[in-house]
């Protein structure tokens, strides 16, 4: 009697596992693979549209986050998952290399055919498709927020000494000069990395040519040395280095090191981006603080375009995934209907061409957003452009530049050997 | 239980998940490094084989032979620190009657403290704009002394990753050490008291030859930790200014991971393997030397 009740409970339990696997399979929960977590503007719009498409079209629909904020570690997480083939089905990407690599293999989802099939492709902001179309004219990836960068300066100092905000980088300099001369700090530079290090050397480079230097450079139509162009922003980034304008240990700050130390009252100038407005708003409010794109250098023609946007840590879709699922393939659908309101509602600048409801975003933001969106040409990150061998040799070398440890003509000379040597 | 440990299959019992989890987290990675060395690789594209190119790459590479002489210098100050710093916490522990309880707990807090933190930490006190707690206490002596960059200076910042490894390690040797001094037998000091040895002779007549072993082992462990230093330098100066405290576990991670050089990068990892097994090689040979009074 005792074994038929074991036996009865044992079949009964088999069956509810096999009945409980069915509906495991049957609701498959999606693999997110992000570069950032709550409470930034790129998880929380994706998260938010996957909420509303829960909530308006597929309560079923489901996904597991895996975030991974530290940039190179994540771009490494994606590269070991695709050399594995184990790509997630939604992901952070960036273009450059690998993006390169996995557009040629087929593994991701054409996404401009999707947006003119939706009827979406004009709503895109101009410089969001000058910054994701791949060399085949397509978009495989889609931004995860509509980021900008400029100067904020302090209206006060500016004041005090009678500067203007700098139209060119003759005009930035004396504008430092003038504050050192004071007794002032002038720059609150991130040096713990080489990105800005990077910026600076690439700017002059970017408000000219755009896209186009960094193209020529890698085709090899010229070498770094022999460009007009290369060794005015090797000797600019000298002369920032040289000048003393840098705030006293500023090799080892951060981003939101410098954001923080601006924040304290220190420094006049700082370089920061759209993610850091809500931060300095009640600065702006207040009228403490101003801002200014990239200056330009003087008496060239350039491309019009001097706040360097971009999409962040991009989106792409797994096309392995999507071809074979029609709820994956919804989703996309339904994300490019909502993601303009959805944007706004989170507080984040939509990357949609169209114009910034009232009261949805602060000030600062407002208008640096209505800038960003007249804005053709995007920025050109040079670490998407070089390989990465090539990247982390010029920002060292830059480094050692602002340090005066070499002189211009030898950076020219380690970028040009970096170039051959690492194939681009 | 004799017969039992004596048993040739019980040993083996025994012994083989150690020996499997040895292999398969030590000695297999080191031969899979071993061929990347000789390899050039990306991550992801094509693998093309170029025999020993990485090495002789290596053998001309400036960036790297500097940051072996920094890992050279830091090990020497690790040796300092934390055998030197952890024998005299050990010795002070022992003569201390009185609070040595508490002592002992705070001296050990910084094994305790997260190395993020301990960086973190170090990084405030340590800053220049704003002004640390350091610099703020030095600029009442002289406003020009609030501005030292100690992080931040290529004369000091190796300096500093040397100190701030050391403070966070040497604990971990004082509490060997003093273990090891609370077996030094009492009735040998006895003997020498009697035959009028002072506390000096006593120390280094008596209780250091009895302890030799331990120093050598914590020779060994602080040589090794060392010559794999990342972490702090990492933290703490990210191997700046202009790599003037750039560790060799660190510039292997930089061509690895960073330039995407997985060859040249095992390459580096395979000079770190060798280094630490000539290195270890050395001081089993000189532990056991005669000279030494080793057996």
């Amino acid at each position: 009697m005792m074994k038929r009740k074991i036996t009865a409970v044992l079949t009964l339990g088999m069956m509810l596992a096999v009945c409980g696997g069915v509906s495991t399979a049957e609701a498959k929960t999606y693999k997110v693979l992000s570069g950032s977590g709550e409470g930034v503007a790129a998880y929380d719009v994706f998260h938010a549209v996957v909420m509303k498409y829960q909530n308006e079209v597929d309560s079923d629909f489901q996904v597991e986050y895996e975030v991974i904020s530290a940039t190179s570690d994540l771009w490494q997480k994606l590269q070991m998952y695709y050399t594995a083939d184990t790509l997630p089905d939604i992901f952070a990407i960036s273009n450059g290399t690998l993006a390169e690599e996995m557009i040629s293999n087929h593994k991701l989802v054409n996404l401009t055919e999707i947006l003119e099939a939706d009827g979406h492709m004009g709503d895109v902001a101009a410089s969001m498709v000058d910054y994701h179309t791949s060399e085949d004219g397509m978009m495989y990836m889609i931004p995860s927020t509509f980021s900008g960068e400029f100067f904020v300066y302090r209206k006060a100092v500016f004041e005090k000494y009678g500067l203007e905000e700098p139209e060119t980088w003759e005009d930035f300099l004396e504008v430092c000069q003038t504050l050192v001369d004071n007794g002032e700090y002038a720059y609150v530079m991130r040096g713990a990395d080489y990105v800005q290090y990077l910026r600076f050397a690439s700017f002059p480079t970017w408000t000219t040519e755009g896209r186009e230097f960094i193209k020529g450079l890698t085709s090899g139509a010229y070498t770094y040395g022999e460009s007009e162009l290369g060794m005015y922003a090797a000797e600019l980034l000298q002369k920032l280095g040289a000048g003393g304008y840098f705030v006293p240990g500023f090799d080892n700050m951060t981003l939101s090191d410098v954001v923080d130390t601006f924040m304290s009252g220190v420094g006049t100038i700082m370089y920061a981006n759209a993610n850091y407005t809500s931060k300095l708003s009640d600065l702006y409010d207040a009228g403490e603080i101003g801002w200014f794109g990239i200056p330009v250098v003087e008496n060239v023609q350039g491309t019009g375009s001097t706040i360097p946007t971009h999409g962040g840590k991009a989106w792409a879709f797994n096309k392995d995934t999507y071809d074979n699922d029609p709820v994956l393939q919804d989703f996309v659908e339904f994300y490019f209907d909502h993601i303009d309101e959805v944007s706004y509602d989170c507080g984040a600048l939509s990357w949609y061409n169209s114009s910034i409801p009232e009261g949805k975003l602060n000030a600062l933001m407002t208008d640096i957003g209505t800038k960003m969106k007249e804005q053709t040409v995007s920025w050109v990150s040079w670490d998407d452009k070089l390989t990465a061998a090539t990247t982390t040799t010029v920002g060292d070398a830059a480094a050692q530049l602002c340090y005066g440890t070499i002189t211009p003509e030898e950076y020219c000379e380690i970028f040009d050997k970096a170039l051959v040597e690492n194939n681009g | 239980m004799d017969k039992l440990l004596r048993n040739k299959r019980t040993i083996l019992c025994f012994l083989l998940p150690g020996v499997v989890i040895y292999t398969v987290s030590v000695i297999i990675p080191i031969i899979w490094s071993a061929y990347y060395s000789l390899v050039d690789w990306n991550g992801y594209g094509e693998i093309t084989y170029v025999g020993i190119n990485n090495f002789k790459r290596l053998m001309g590479d400036t960036e790297f032979w500097d940051s072996v002489v920094h890992t050279l210098i830091y090990a020497i100050g690790q040796i300092v620190l934390q055998i030197g710093g952890g024998l005299l916490l050990a010795v002070l522990l022992t003569n201390i009657v009185v609070l040595r309880k508490p002592l002992q707990v705070m001296y050990y807090l910084p094994v305790i403290i997260s190395t993020v933190a301990l960086c973190q930490m170090f990084k405030k006190m340590f800053g220049v704009v704003p002004a640390g707690l350091v610099n703020q206490i030095l600029s009442n002596f002289n406003p020009k002394w609030g501005h030292i960059e100690w992080l931040t200076n290529v004369k000091s910042s190796l300096a500093m990753v040397t100190a701030v490894a050391g403070y966070k390690n040497m604990p971990v040797y004082m509490l060997i050490f003093y273990s090891a001094f609370l077996t030094v037998p009492n009735s040998l000091v006895e003997a020498a008291k009697i035959d009028g040895a002072n506390s000096f002779q006593i120390f280094t007549k008596i209780k250091i030859p009895h302890i030799r072993p331990t120093i050598f082992a914590n020779l060994l462990l602080v040589l090794n930790g060392s010559l794999r230093g990342f972490d702090i330098a990492k933290l703490l100066t990210a191997g700046g200014p202009i790599n003037s405290s750039q560790l060799q576990a660190m510039y292997m991670y930089k061509q690895a991971f960073s330039s995407q050089k997985y060859g040249y990068g095992s390459t580096v990892a395979m000079f770190i393997v060798t280094e630490s097994l000539i290195l270890a090689i050395l001081i089993r040979w000189i532990s056991s030397s005669r000279k030494l009074g080793g057996r």
